[in-house]
């Protein structure tokens, strides 16, 4: 029995404890560069929320929660800041029950930070239930009707944010950051009937099937899990600082060489294994 | 017609309210009385029913341009009720919010109440979903201050602390799974699976920073420059990826709208739909 | 008290999400009672924030306070629609509640002419690309021909309304298979990103949030004793563990 067939009786609990040394290493060192690529969609989403008027809002829909918050969080905190910085005005919409308590805490974080005020700048619409087919549906109608208050119970038409906000003409663009398949709503009630831009933050497993539709122009831009934030962090001029979303790119980086040598090994394992049964006469394994 | 709904909508206070209230409220109980007493037979015919009516809202809707309706300016009617019916299935999906909590409580109650192996756990249970939900409603609507102060704190640790650490953790077991797989399962027995190893292997680096750094050495333009791992990891996201995922995307098309039809219909079949009401 | 809890909640939730990061990662190395134990914290804490927010953010101001302060009595009637779903308890009148789930059905599947319309529409749209033309280079055109040859074999590929008898189907049909890999490797290779992230989400958790903590508390007494005999505890536990388990499957089997 040569080495990688020893091998491939190898306790998972090691595999687990070598993972977790690979991924702490680059988190240990916090390193601040980000990546050098800027992907084509993560640059038209910059871009399309560059163009948003000063006189329009921008919404952002979180359906996430703490399950993907390692990949969501970064994309909306990036997304937030820059609102933040150019002064677009945004309303956060949570489809999570635990969801809204972190985006609130998220954008009341960085907004204090930057000098800008809960009302003025930024609303947190609170949790929303319910079927989002007659929510987003409803919105395109009457943005006042269908949300009436902010998570504080306060009026949308007495906070100055959202005072004048009627319909989807007041609405310069979306934001959706998902873990899962809830675009095709947003896209097929309000995005294409109104033509109003949307950029699509999905985390990495939703990501592959969003090709066509950037291709077809029904997505403006996308922030690709916690690489897309990294290069969002370099698009707004943080590409020297230590943030988690650097040290996640580059974390993932290890992580995806441990699994490629992993899946390398444990074949050549299996081939050798397989050879020796055959000279053997045995039988084949697998 | 719209005087009948006018005299319906105006906010009623004192006596009135109560009045008004209590009298929804009995139509509200004869008409579930009314279901309840329904011979079997009429009743899939009733569910039917409604679910061809709300399908017909959304399809009208989409369906008919507001030019062909007899209004002036010229809209369409079922437009103008979006947001009512967004707010009200907003509010009746959140009563069946409580569908999920009452099943909890009638297995982690029974388990509690037989003293069985691990109702310690299930007494757990009861402790962690009665001090979030207190600690909660306190902090919103405890008039003492102190009371108030301590309440949130309590809830920030339980959230924070708890709530959110747990989740996230165990949603992250799954990379452990997919660590122990990469080595024992994923195991390239045709030219198929090579094939998709390949192409998971190249777009595994060529999304992350490493990627750009392997290849650094080749030019960055010219005809060298289309072997830069990064380049060929996505032209294979933008270009093959994407035109198989468009051919998966028409697939599910077609298959969506022959299962919307068969649903709106209520000519789908199975055990949910066949069970005898 | 409020004040003490006030100060000290931030090193609390610390200490607190380490130790429950900890009970769950205990399963990878064998299912035990601390891990069940914060699994059914993980419920109760999951379904009493779920009460509450509902509640407070949607219930109480979209419902209760339009019905009862300003008077809209009419709202009473969503919670009569709302009772609906609890008739599945009745095992008589279950069938109520089919009303209503049928209302939601309905409403989605009247929603699918639209679906149709501005999702696909589109994307049959931007599926016709040109090969040649005037700002066409020779890179676009090649990857017009690559698109083209996907779409059409992959679609093939699922095409199941006659058999594929032909060569031409059959082999049309095999290339697809192939090409369909390309996506699938693509699916796999962001699932690896995106479920490895979360795994980081955690470790960095424990390694830039926590850590630090621990570091400072160190120098407590009462914090190493503390450390020593949660040690000592795992070890013997370990032990015990695997005692049981040379028990079970002895060396020599």
């Amino acid at each position: 029995m040569n080495v990688l067939e020893k091998l491939q009786t190898i306790d998972r609990r090691v595999l687990y404890l070598l993972i977790a040394a690979v991924i702490a290493v680059p988190l240990l060192q916090r390193p601040s560069r980000h990546p050098r690529i800027v992907f084509a969609e993560v640059r038209n989403a910059y871009e399309t929320l560059q163009k948003v008027p000063k006189n329009k809002i921008v919404i952002i829909s979180c359906v996430w929660g703490p399950g993907t918050r390692a990949e969501n969080e970064p994309q909306t905190r990036a997304i937030i800041r820059h609102l933040l910085m150019q002064g677009t005005r945004f309303v956060i919409l949570s489809w999570d029950q635990l969801g809204s308590q972190l985006t609130y805490e998220d954008a009341s974080e960085i907004s204090s930070e930057l000098g800008k005020r809960y009302g003025t700048d930024w609303v947190h619409l609170g949790y929303n239930p319910g079927p989002m087919y007659a929510i987003i549906r409803g919105l395109g109608k009457s943005f006042q009707e269908v949300f009436k208050v902010d998570r504080f119970g306060k009026k949308l038409r007495s906070i100055p944010a959202t005072r004048n906000v009627r319909d989807y003409r007041d609405i310069g663009a979306v934001v959706e950051i998902t873990p899962s398949g809830t675009v095709a709503s947003w896209i097929a009630y309000f995005n294409q009937p109104f033509d109003v831009p949307l950029i699509f933050c999905p985390t990495a497993v939703m990501s592959a099937e969003a090709y066509p539709y950037l291709d077809s122009g029904q997505l403006d831009g996308m922030l690709n899990g916690v690489i897309g934030a990294a290069q969002y962090e370099t698009l707004i001029g943080m590409e020297n600082e230590r943030t988690y979303a650097a040290a996640a790119a580059w974390a993932l980086s290890c992580a995806h060489i441990f699994i490629i040598v992993l899946i390398v090994l444990g074949n050549l394992g299996y081939a050798l294994s397989k050879r020796s049964t055959r000279r053997g006469g045995g039988k084949t394994i697998g | 017609m719209s005087s009948v709904w006018n005299w319906i909508a105006i906010p009623r206070h004192g006596w009135q309210f109560a009045v008004f209230l209590c009298g929804a409220l009995v139509i509200g109980c004869a008409v579930l009385m009314l279901l309840t007493s329904t011979p079997p037979r009429y009743r899939k015919t009733i569910v039917a029913a409604v679910t061809f009516l709300a399908g017909l809202y959304y399809a009208l809707e989409f369906l008919i341009p507001p030019a062909l309706w007899p209004l002036k300016p010229p809209r369409n009617p079922l437009s103008e009720v979006q947001p009512l019916v967004a707010t009200l299935t907003q509010i009746i999906w959140s009563f069946a919010l409580l569908l999920g909590v009452w099943n909890l409580f009638l297995i982690h109650g029974r388990a509690v109440a037989k003293h069985g192996r691990g109702w310690y756990n299930s007494a757990a249970f009861f402790i962690s979903f009665f001090a979030i939900l207190g600690a909660g409603l306190l902090k919103d609507y405890a008039k003492n201050a102190g009371l108030s102060k301590a309440s949130e704190s309590i809830f920030t640790v339980l959230f924070s602390g708890f709530l959110t650490s747990l989740d996230a953790t165990m949603f992250s077991l799954i990379a452990f799974y997919i660590v122990s797989a990469a080595y024992r399962a994923f195991r390239v027995k045709s030219l198929e699976a090579a094939l998709m190893m390949a192409a998971a292997a190249i777009i595994m680096l060529a999304l992350v920073p490493v990627g750009a750094e392997i290849t650094n050495w080749l030019p960055q333009a010219g005809l060298l420059s289309a072997l830069r791992v990064e380049r060929i990891g996505y032209w294979l996201l933008t270009s093959p990826n994407m035109a198989a995922q468009r051919a998966i995307a028409f697939g599910i098309a077609v298959g969506s709208l022959a299962m919307g039809l068969r649903i709106w219909l209520s000519l789908e079949r199975g055990n949910f739909f066949d069970r005898q009401l | 008290m409020a004040e003490w809890l006030a100060a000290h909640t931030k090193t609390l939730s610390l200490w607190c999400g380490a130790l429950a990061t900890f009970a769950i990662y205990s399963v990878l190395y064998a299912e035990n009672r601390f891990y069940r134990l914060f699994e059914h914290i993980f419920i109760g804490l999951s379904a009493g924030f779920g009460v509450y927010v509902t509640w407070s953010q949607v219930l109480a101001p979209k419902w209760w306070q339009p019905m009862v302060h300003k008077g809209q009595w009419q709202w009473i009637f969503a919670a009569v629609l709302g009772s609906m779903f609890y008739f599945m308890y009745s095992k008589k009148h279950a069938w109520v509640s089919r009303v209503i789930f049928g209302l939601f059905m309905g409403l989605s599947a009247g929603l699918m002419f639209r679906d149709f319309y501005e999702i696909y529409f589109p994307q049959m749209g931007a599926s016709m690309k040109p090969i040649v033309g005037n700002s066409i280079s020779w890179w676009d055109s090649v990857n017009a021909i690559v698109f083209y040859a996907i779409l059409i074999s992959s679609m093939a590929y699922f095409f199941f309304s006659f058999e594929h008898d032909s060569p031409v189907v059959q082999k049309t049909a095999a290339a697809g298979r192939w090409f369909l890999m390309i996506g699938f490797g693509a699916i796999f290779g962001a699932t690896v990103m995106g479920r490895m992230t979360l795994f980081i989400g955690r470790l960095n958790f424990l390694v830039n949030d926590w850590w630090p903590t621990a570091r400072v508390a160190w120098q407590y007494r009462f914090f190493q004793t503390a450390v020593v005999l949660a040690v000592i505890a795992v070890l013997v536990q370990g032990f015990r563990a695997l005692k049981a388990r040379s028990k079970t499957f002895p060396p020599s089997a």
